[in-house]
């Protein structure tokens, strides 16, 4: 029986994931003055459809030179830390109604690093393990301002549970008391998810594909899956933080129509950024952190703790 | 059920920690590690501290180990053993499996005392009443334990000058 | 080393000790030992050689070791008595891993395999902490868990310690490593009497603690790390040949030197507790112990070993300075005995 609530969470994901494929080819094509794909079937619709079998069709690759164990274990981990992250978000009702479900993002999230690194190492090549450590190297940078950031919001929140900030955001959304925080919250999950302007690792003009050069088929289906499921995933845990919609307890399919809007308008930002900005550069990416997000997100964690102890306007904690 | 629950995870315990100290090569090691601490953190939410159990993931496993695993990837070995590609480690895997396994067996058929590990799991002491547990041994950290974390402090600076005096080399 | 991470390593070394001997709880006296042993590995690793990193991994292996079955002997009595003090050991078997992890530490039979390498590996002042101030903790915990020792290992180990340490510097010749056998057969000493009076464990103890110190000043100050070494001393700093005599036969345990106070002590509380048969052999087996010391004394003080003809009588002696006390120790390891019966009276 649980299977079947299971299965209604994740394959509308998957769902969602292979039609985010088509929208972002598309969306990157329209930005760039050209049509995407537009041949497959009625406005290219089933391009997704043809992808997927093409790459479960395919012959997957087992270099006799790779380490099979981390090779095979990097991709599975990658997509079921990429499910499991979904499992907790209130849309308005989780699947599983987490106490500390923050946490246990952040802790999810700062797993997902191994499966980089595993692949970079098994795959044997030096392309391959440049681009993971490059990529590790980022993504740990970045989950500290995540994590710094986080916190804040915590506090105006009362707990470390996600389904009361519904409760939290009834009559103003976080966005307007947090806005330097949600900005930086949201350059940060752009360089948590690997996705330009950040997107260095899988530079496909400078390391071939970085990490994942060596996975052929199915494996390389997993990690595709994996990534733009965080994406997804990333944009609606930021709806959430700084944009909560009102949940009606009668018509709780407002909130959901609400959230969506807005998880899809920040995952087409997301796409807008991919076409608009060049890629950063190793060390002014590591800069950009240790030395302008970190001070500033430090400083106004600082200040969002205090102002309320000060003003005795902290939130009831649970 | 819980119990077999709370069994399977600290044989699963004990297994990973016996699949890194049959010394493959460290990057597995690292993964034995993961195994190890995913799993004891189980224990730990079993016991009801799910704050606790949730922070070892994020800094243990999360920054320590990733840590570990990066610079392990960077010192590349050229052959690199796992549990089945040599004699040695097998060996070795072998006998702490059938170690474990005779425990397991020895255990299964034994008394109820092995299952009162609550006390040495959580804190349970005199002003436990409106906040759980587990955020209250953070903060008694702060409180009862400020001379145990003043040296471990010290400890851990101390150690950042050895670490540098030892590597230092010629 | 730099002195500012040369003076970091020293106070986390003199604190750790202090740490452990002032606490009640099991995991400061654990963590006082940890911090004893890690500020000493770069102390140990000071002059880089080869030698130098493989006895500071051997002594931070051990010691770790000890300091793991330190932490279980002290979570076990925790799990079967409910309290951390470091007074109450009341569990058998906690005593018992307890004890194992404090003779792996102090390097006592059959676990004294690493202290004439790491002793030998090492300069001569950081050889010297090793074998005295290092000693300092665990004894404290041995001396605060003395009721529940388990009686049969302790003296096992005891009657081992004063074998291995005799017999095993019969063969020496680098100076390092004759004093780190002398230091097992001492400790086993200390062990015997453990049990029976753990005050004269103390005295035992200080007596050893100045008379190896004296040694090793000695030592220091000639420079010297050989038997043969040991030879040229006459001629630079004849004084010293003398009192290097005085300290080795005290060390021996001859009367009427202070030496022979310890020993006779502790005999006595051993025949006081009809344990005879152990005592003879004890004392028989500290004749071996008395053997080298006096080879050392016959190559150093006694004889004039074969020299170049250029060597004998220099016409100007340069007076060591900084001697850290020798003087001092040097009366008590000459004189003290007729203070014993004080000590009787202390009791």
């Amino acid at each position: 029986m649980f299977i079947i609530n299971l299965l209604s969470l994740i394959v509308p994901i998957l769902l969602a994931v292979a039609f985010l494929t088509l929208l972002e080819r598309k969306v990157l094509g329209y930005m760039q003055l050209r049509k995407g794909p537009n041949v497959v079937g009625p406005y290219g619709l089933f391009q997704p459809f043809a992808d997927a079998i093409k790459l479960f069709t395919k012959e997957p690759l087992r270099p006799m030179t790779s380490s099979m164990t981390m090779f095979l274990l990097a991709p599975i981990l990658a997509l079921s830390l990429a499910l499991t992250l979904w499992v907790p978000l209130p849309m308005p009702h989780s699947l599983v109604n987490l106490n500390l479900s923050l946490l246990f993002i952040l802790a999810m999230s700062s797993l997902a690093v191994y499966s980089i690194l595993w692949s970079g190492w098994a795959s044997n090549s030096n392309y391959a393990l440049i681009g993971a450590l490059r990529a590790v190297a980022q993504t740990i940078s970045y989950e500290v301002s995540l994590a710094i950031i986080l916190l804040s919001v915590m506090l105006f929140n009362g707990s470390f549970s996600l389904s009361s900030l519904t409760i939290t955001q009834e009559h103003l959304w976080l966005l307007v008391p947090s806005w330097p925080l949600a900005m930086m919250w949201f350059i940060s999950t752009l360089a948590e998810t690997n996705r330009a302007p950040f997107d260095l690792t899988e530079g496909e003009s400078e390391l071939v594909s970085g990490f994942n050069v060596e996975y052929a088929a199915g494996p390389f289906a997993l990690f595709f899956l994996a990534e733009y499921a965080n994406i997804i995933m990333m944009n609606a845990l930021t709806t959430i933080l700084f944009m909560g919609a009102f949940h009606n307890m009668s018509v709780t399919e407002i909130y959901t129509l609400n959230f969506i809007t807005k998880t899809l308008l920040l995952t087409m930002l997301f796409l807008w950024v991919r076409a608009s900005y060049p890629r950063f550069r190793y060390d002014q990416l590591m800069h950009l952190l240790w030395k302008n997000f970190l001070p500033m997100t430090l400083a106004l964690c600082m200040w969002y703790i205090s102002i309320p102890v000060m003003l005795a306007s902290i939130p009831p904690q649970m | 059920m819980v119990k077999f629950i709370l069994f399977m995870m600290s044989v699963l315990f004990v297994v990973s920690f016996v699949g890194f100290s049959c010394k493959p090569s460290p990057i597995y090691g690292g993964l034995g590690l993961i195994i190890g601490g995913g799993v004891g953190c189980g224990v730990v939410l079993y016991f009801g501290g799910a704050f606790l159990g949730l922070m070892v993931f994020l800094v243990y496993l999360g920054g320590m180990l990733v840590v570990f695993g990066y610079t392990t990837a960077m010192a590349t070995e050229e052959f690199p053993e796992i549990w089945m590609s040599s004699t040695t480690v097998m060996g070795s895997l072998c006998l702490g499996l059938l170690a474990e396994g005779l425990i397991v067996v020895y255990l299964k058929g034994g008394d109820e005392k092995m299952w009162g590990a609550e006390s040495l799991v959580m804190f349970s002491g005199e002003e436990v009443g409106f906040i759980r547990e587990d955020y209250l041994a953070g903060s008694i950290l702060y409180s009862g334990g400020n001379w145990m974390l003043l040296l471990s402090g010290w400890c851990l600076f101390v150690s950042v000058f050895i670490v540098m005096e030892i590597t230092r080399g010629r | 080393m730099n002195p500012l991470a040369s003076i970091i390593m020293s106070s986390t070394l003199i604190s750790g000790t202090l740490i452990t001997l002032i606490s009640s709880h099991w995991l400061m006296a654990w963590m006082g030992l940890e911090m004893n042993m890690f500020a000493i590995i770069p102390m140990i690793m000071k002059n880089n050689s080869p030698r130098a990193i493989e006895a500071a991994t051997k002594y931070f292996l051990i010691q770790a070791s000890a300091s793991m079955l330190l932490l279980m002997a002290a979570s076990l009595n925790f799990m079967y008595s409910g309290q951390w003090t470091l007074t109450e050991m009341n569990v058998s078997m906690a005593s018992l891993i307890m004890l194992i992890a404090m003779l792996m530490k102090l390097g006592m039979a059959p676990f004294h395999f690493w202290v004439p390498e790491v002793t030998q590996g090492t300069v001569l002042l950081t050889s010297l902490i090793i074998l005295t101030w290092q000693k300092l903790a665990p004894l404290a915990i041995l001396f605060q868990i003395a009721p529940s020792i388990n009686v049969n290992i302790i003296l096992t180990t005891a009657i081992l310690s004063i074998l291995i340490g005799g017999w095993g510097g019969l063969n020496q010749t680098q100076l390092r490593k004759i004093m780190a056998y002398s230091s097992i057969a001492h400790m086993g000493w200390m062990a015997a009497v453990m049990i029976y009076n753990p005050t004269l464990m103390l005295l035992n103890l200080l007596l050893y603690l100045i008379f190896t110190f004296s040694a090793f000043t000695i030592l220091i100050k000639c420079s010297s790390t050989s038997t043969s070494m040991l030879t040229m001393t006459w001629n630079s700093y004849p004084l010293m040949v003398s009192v290097l005599l005085i300290i080795l036969l005290s060390m021996g345990g001859l009367p009427p030197l202070t030496g022979f106070v310890p020993k006779w002590l502790i005999i006595y509380e051993l025949i006081k507790n009809t344990n005879i048969a152990m005592t003879l052999t004890m004392s028989i087996l500290a004749l071996l112990n008395l053997f080298f010391y006096l080879r050392l004394i016959y190559a150093s003080s006694l004889t004039l070993f074969p020299t170049s003809s250029n060597l004998k009588f220099k016409w100007k002696i340069n007076t060591p300075n900084k001697m850290y006390f020798l003087p001092t120790m040097v009366s008590i390891s000459l004189l003290f005995l007729p203070v014993s019966p004080m000590i009787l009276m202390l009791n």
